[in-house]
Order: structure tokens, then sequence, then C-alpha cells
């Protein structure tokens, strides 16, 4: 398993746009071969700070998404929200279907 | 020695700023806001301060204490804060930039210590609010409880004879999303009297110091300070 992570900080007052255009993504994320799923964290030290989280099944899946075009339109609505660029993060998962305690 | 959080879950958001605006047409904002804050139909606020660089007078730190976040984001929502934000961005480009990442930040008051009343109002009348020095400190994960401690120890020092009379109070607040971070702020009658202060507290000072890994810490001058106590939830 493999996840990316991207780090978001939004533009003062934008969060239901912000946290509609995760949902829209979502939706638009489960076609895609090898994506697991996804959430949305909000950072509890602060107001405009997110991070959002995406599950697949190897970085090979991970990789061909994120060169598609479908990433760019996929990000597209999300960054209008932003202050600043995202800042991807990406995690080797290292026990296959990792959980807490699992 | 008084500990915040026993009483619920207080709830403080602090913003630390580099005003981009006239001086003046900033400080309007601001009193615009404390009075708003002063409205009857605002539950649950009971301290809002805001301090300015001593150094850098560009430099802003404005701090509230809620009794909960709920209240805190109530107020967010309400016409009447929403009226003011919606004044404020008529104006052309932003007010001011945040500065550090957990600005504006979400945290939880873990020590007050009033040694004695401060003085409130807003230095544009005149008043004498006096000084305070304001830090941010990360500490080594792990020995928050310690630093915690520390802080403790500190404000149990300010009712010494040593600490002299010249520091009305010490607070500590910790983030809710970092919780190695740190901030403080301890709020005296003048420079002077801070000085002194610090000379006679150096042992618990340094033991607190010790724990920190980073810190920013600046001398400000308190602008304006507002308190409700009959908000503040028993």
């Amino acid at each position: 398993m493999f996840v990316a992570t991207a780090e978001e900080r939004m533009i003062p007052g934008r969060r239901p746009e912000l946290e509609a255009a995760h949902r829209d993504a979502a939706g638009a994320l489960g076609g895609e071969p090898g994506f697991l799923g996804a959430r949305l964290l909000h950072f509890a030290g602060g107001p405009y700070r997110y991070a959002y989280e995406m599950s697949w099944a190897s970085r090979e899946e991970w990789e061909r998404f994120w060169e598609s075009e479908r990433f760019a339109r996929l990000r597209e609505p999300i960054d209008a929200q932003l202050a600043e660029p995202f800042t991807l993060t990406l995690y080797n998962v290292p026990v296959a279907d990792a959980a807490v305690g699992g | 020695m008084p500990d915040a959080s026993a009483s619920g879950a207080l709830f403080t958001v602090q913003g630390v700023s580099r005003v981009l605006r006239e001086a003046d047409e900033v400080a309007r904002h601001e009193r615009a806001y404390d009075e708003l804050l002063r409205r009857d139909d605002c539950p649950g606020m009971y301290w809002n301060l805001y301090l300015k660089g001593v150094e850098e007078p560009d430099a802003t730190i404005h701090a509230q204490i809620w009794a909960s976040q709920r209240h805190s984001e109530e107020f967010g929502v309400s016409p009447g804060f929403q009226a003011l934000r919606g004044e404020l961005s008529t104006a052309s480009g932003p007010r001011a930039h945040m500065v550090g990442p957990l600005s504006p930040g979400y945290w939880r008051p873990v020590l007050e210590e009033v040694v004695r009343a401060e003085p409130t109002g807003c230095a544009a009348d005149g008043d004498d609010l006096g000084v305070a020095l304001h830090g941010m400190s990360f500490v080594r994960p792990g020995s928050e409880r310690a630093y915690l401690e520390a802080e403790g120890a500190l404000a149990a020092a300010l009712r010494t004879p040593a600490a002299g009379d010249g520091v009305y109070a010490t607070r500590c607040f910790q983030s809710l999303g970092q919780p190695s971070a740190f901030t403080w702020v301890r709020h005296a009658r003048d420079g002077a009297a801070l000085d002194s202060t610090l000379a006679a507290l150096a042992g618990p000072e340094r033991a607190r110091a010790e724990l920190v890994a980073e810190e920013t810490v600046g001398r400000y001058r308190v602008w304006l300070l507002s308190t409700w106590p009959g908000r503040r939830p028993a």
C-alpha cells in the first residue's frame, strides 16, 4: 500500500468551498485503478490547515494517476481555494493492510 | 495555582501577524472588533488581548480566550462578525499576513497565574496597560509535562517577594494540534519591572528554557485588553 498526502493551507473564509471541492474529488477518484480511499483531515491546531490523504494499492498506480491529465483536473477546483501551493508527501506503508493495533 | 484547564474545555485563538496597513486604520478595526465582543450576545468570550511589537511596531499578536471552541466558532459565523469581516474585506488588499506555522492557531489554556489585577482598556484612550513578554516555545516531544511543571514553578515564583511587585500575570497555552508547542504571555507594569522580575526568576526561567528545542520571544506593549469575568465558566 502507498499513501500520498497533500498538505493544504486554505484562503481564509473558504472552508465550505474547499470541503465541497474535496467531496467532488473523492467521487472522481473512485474509478481510478489502484485507488483505495481518501480522507480529508482538518488540523486541530488552527483553522486553515488541511491534509488530504489518499491510499493507493501501489506507487506505480499512484504515479500513473499523478502524471495524467486527470490529476490536474482533480486538483484545479481544490487549488483555487488554497492560499499557497499544496505540499505533497509520499509514504510507503511497510506492513500490508497496516492498521493501528492490527 | 489556578489551572484554567480544570474549569472545562477553555479555548484560545491566537494570531501572530505583520500589519500591512496604516496603524490608525488597523487600530480602528481592532477597536471595532473589541466593541463587537462587548455586546451582550457574545457569550463565552472573556479575554481579548492585542499586543504591539516594541522593536517592530507592525508586529501584532491577537489572543482571545473563549469558554469553549463552540463559542468561538458560533461567534465566527454570527451576523455581527460577518458584517465586520465584510467591511474589512472591502478595503484593498489584506490587512495583515500571518506569521508562523501555528498562526492563526488553536490553543488550550493550561496555566493562568494572576498575581495582581491587570489594567484593562485601550492604549489609544491613554490607558497605560504595561508591557508583555510573549513566547512561542517548541519543546522536545515527551517533555511536555516537564515543561508545564517548569511553567508552574515560574508562576509560583512570581508570588514570592523576590519577584517584586511589577508583574501582573503569566499565562501559558498548549497547541491543540501540536502538543509540543506552547505559547505564553507574561504581563508586567513596565519594561523595568519586567526586567527586574526576570532577573529575580533566573533559576526557574533557566529550568524552563532548558526544555525548549526552539523558541521565539518578543517584547510587546499591551495595546488593548478587555476581560469579562462574568462570562467565564464556573
